[in-house]
């Protein structure tokens, strides 16, 4: 595997915490975690150790208390807004463990939306052959270019899943971010999600998944272990 | 792009839209059809009141009237705003036998300058398309056997009275149906009804003139007015101005000015009411100056200028107070229903919280996240609102049908003087209606999608 070395994202020092009733629950205190570029990362932890959370917020979905995330050298919390859509928009694609697809659009509709985000509407008539094109394209990289036409609740959860990654994989992004993809899946649809992850990293895509399944993260080329809020140091054999 | 493809799809596929169509559509139709009924009553009411009474009135409440009004008249016409004017006697008497006498008011006019200063011509029921209408009792002796005897000062002696007093004086119910129906029957200038009617003269002084027990006098039936107001058609009876004059001693005969009670005045063309108004004012202070100055002005000093509402007041003023109550209710309604489309959308907002925070977890800003629910809520709006709209202006173009066909009597006729509900519609007020209702649903949509686009994205997708 060919894989360049340098540094895509830099996350340092991320504290989270959140309002549990009176009290604060810290979720993340001080992470530390880079991503390289190309690399297949899985970020490992137990149920409620804050390996969502600390996606999200690698994500720009979300903001940390403390710490600093850089992406390609910018400290992405400190951009303007604009700056911050556009690089949810362009360069980083967002799997949910629970696809969030919009059910008033069809297939070929949810996977053009961050392209329609895009394309201010006095272009959307010359481009909109093209887009829904390249829309079908990655459909068909996820097997799902016969669903085009439907709407996401006549799919199944893997289908839909697939949905959501070609959604994610639209614009091309860097950056691929999935939160427990096969979560909510039964065995065989998380085979077919994780082989369409794998290969998509194959090809070049830097992806990084959360997951608390050692099996799903044996994909990986790389794993992290997140515990009490911080990054567990890798055990010395 | 996707902004409208999203508010397109959620109008389609959401129920809930359809409820907040109906419920913005129901209001609109709902305001704009009281607001087009009570307008056109008012209207109506202030048209059949400005018709009666002329552009401006000058006036003396006192039935002893007022004397100097040819000279003045003469004033207001020539070199004043007055395109004509024309003196009335308004008095009280009685109509009928000394045994069952009715109570009525008595109105003295020319009628030819009456009805070039006044609508009056148009309430006549036979004179209506004359371009004279006149007292003079017709001859028709080729219908009338007996038509002959009556002599020329007879034929002076004509009444036109109130359709209602005439109905309800034959009939056991003063309507507008009634008097149809009397008309059907052979009640025509050509029957030579005859009515004695009394009055009670006044002199100068103010004592009574006469032989202090009234001055009776035989009219007859030339016409009857439907001016559309209760008030006068219920007890108004017309006579010639001079035959009144006399009767009620106010022509001079005890070598005291002729008198009258009232000036009515039709204003030149282009000159505004309330300048009409001031001008007439203005010259009547110069000219009770000038008479006072020259010892005549005795009667003068209490006169009042009025412009037509202001002498139509007290007629006028509950059309305007129910009009402005029914706008107070119904604006109450509409507050409430506003709650209830803001209660909707905020619903439908809350609901798809979580599709903003997909559209913002895909590149969408939260500006653009909530203008997806800020055009969701234009476009329910312009649809109700326009729905409501057609819907309104169906209802009060065909209200007078609709109440046929009810086989209902919303509004009867006697008591609110009108034969048919208003039926027009006041499109800059219906506009003003469907710009309202247009945004309370923007404002409806507005509240909750500006907090919802707050959100950072995982917050909004957490929402279930």
């Amino acid at each position: 595997m060919d894989k360049k070395k340098e540094t895509i994202l830099n996350a340092s020092g991320i504290c989270k915490s959140y309002p549990m009733g009176r009290e604060q629950l810290t979720v993340l205190r001080g992470v530390d975690l880079s991503v390289r570029r190309g690399e297949f990362l899985a970020i490992m932890g137990a149920s409620g150790s804050g390996k969502s959370t600390l996606l999200h917020i690698m994500g720009l979905l979300d903001r940390p208390d403390k710490g600093q995330v850089h992406f390609d050298g910018d400290d992405i919390f400190t951009q303007g807004r604009g700056w911050q859509d556009r690089i949810r928009n362009r360069e980083m694609g967002f799997v949910f463990q629970f696809y969030h697809l919009l059910p008033e659009l069809n297939v070929v509709e949810n996977v053009m939306l961050p392209l329609m985000v895009a394309t201010p509407l006095w272009q959307w008539p010359g481009r909109r052959k093209n887009l829904r094109q390249r829309a079908l394209e990655v459909l068909a990289e996820v097997g799902l270019k016969d669903k085009a036409a439907q709407r996401p609740n006549t799919l199944s959860g893997g289908e839909r899943q697939r949905t959501a990654i070609a959604r994610a994989l639209v614009q091309k992004p860097r950056l691929l971010l999935a939160d427990e993809p096969t979560g909510n899946l039964d065995w065989r649809a998380g085979k077919v999600i994780l082989e369409v992850l794998d290969r998509l990293n194959r090809q070049g895509q830097t992806v990084v998944m959360v997951t608390h399944d050692a099996a799903v993260a044996d994909l990986a080329d790389r794993k992290v272990f997140l515990r009490d809020g911080r990054i567990e140091k890798p055990k010395k054999d | 792009m996707f902004k409208l493809l999203l508010i397109w799809r959620y109008f389609l596929k959401k129920r809930v839209a359809y409820i907040a169509v109906t419920a913005v559509a129901l209001l609109v139709m709902m305001v704009l059809v009281v607001l087009s009924v009570m307008s056109g009553l008012l209207e109506d009411t202030r048209m059949r009141n400005h018709r009666w009474a002329g552009d401006v009135v000058v006036a003396r409440d006192s039935l002893v009237g007022f004397d100097g009004y040819e000279e003045f008249i003469r004033r207001v016409t020539e070199n004043g705003p007055a395109e004509a004017a024309t003196p009335v006697i308004r008095t009280f008497g009685l109509v009928g036998s000394i045994s069952e006498p009715d109570a009525v008011g008595i109105f003295g006019v020319k009628l030819g300058e009456f009805c070039r200063v006044t609508g009056f011509g148009k309430t006549l029921h036979w004179q209506k398309e004359k371009s004279a209408a006149s007292f003079y009792v017709p001859k028709d002796e080729f219908v009338t056997p007996g038509a002959d005897l009556l002599t020329e000062q007879q034929r002076q002696r004509g009444f036109i009275a109130g359709t209602l007093y005439l109905a309800g004086r034959y009939t056991d119910r003063p309507s507008k149906s009634e008097i149809d129906k009397l008309h059907k029957r052979g009640l025509e200038p050509s029957a030579y009804l005859s009515w004695p009617i009394t009055v009670f003269g006044l002199s100068s002084r103010g004592t009574a003139a006469g032989s202090g027990v009234g001055e009776q006098q035989r009219f007859f039936y030339v016409d009857d007015s439907d001016s559309g107001l209760v008030d006068v058609d219920m007890s108004a009876v017309y006579v010639d101005f001079d035959q009144l004059q006399k009767l009620c001693y106010m022509d001079g005969g005890d070598g005291e000015p002729k008198r009258a009670s009232e000036i009515r005045v039709k204003l030149r063309q282009g000159v505004a009411p309330e300048q009409g108004r001031t001008a007439i004012a203005k010259l009547w202070r110069e000219f009770v100056t000038e008479q006072q100055a020259a010892g005549r002005g005795r009667l003068l000093a209490d006169v009042k200028v009025q412009s037509w509402q202001e002498y139509r007041r007290s007629f006028i003023a509950p059309a305007e107070k129910e009009k402005s109550l029914m706008v107070v209710v119904f604006a109450m309604i509409a507050l409430v229903a506003i709650f209830i489309i803001f209660a909707i959308f905020y619903m439908i907002v809350m609901e798809k919280v979580k599709d903003l925070g997909i559209v913002k977890s895909v590149g969408g800003s939260g500006w653009a996240a909530s203008q997806i629910f800020l055009g969701y809520g234009m476009l329910v709006g312009i649809v109700g609102a326009g729905v409501g709209a057609v819907a309104g202006c169906l209802i009060v173009w065909n209200t007078n049908e609709l109440e046929s066909w009810l086989g209902i009597k919303l509004w009867d006729p006697d008591v609110y003087a009108i034969e048919r509900i208003p039926d027009v519609v006041d499109y800059s007020q219906a506009a003003v209606i469907v710009l309202v209702a247009i945004l309370a649903s923007v404002a409806g949509a507005a509240i909750p999608a500006r907090k919802a686009a707050k959100l950072e994205v995982v917050e909004a997708l957490r929402v279930e």
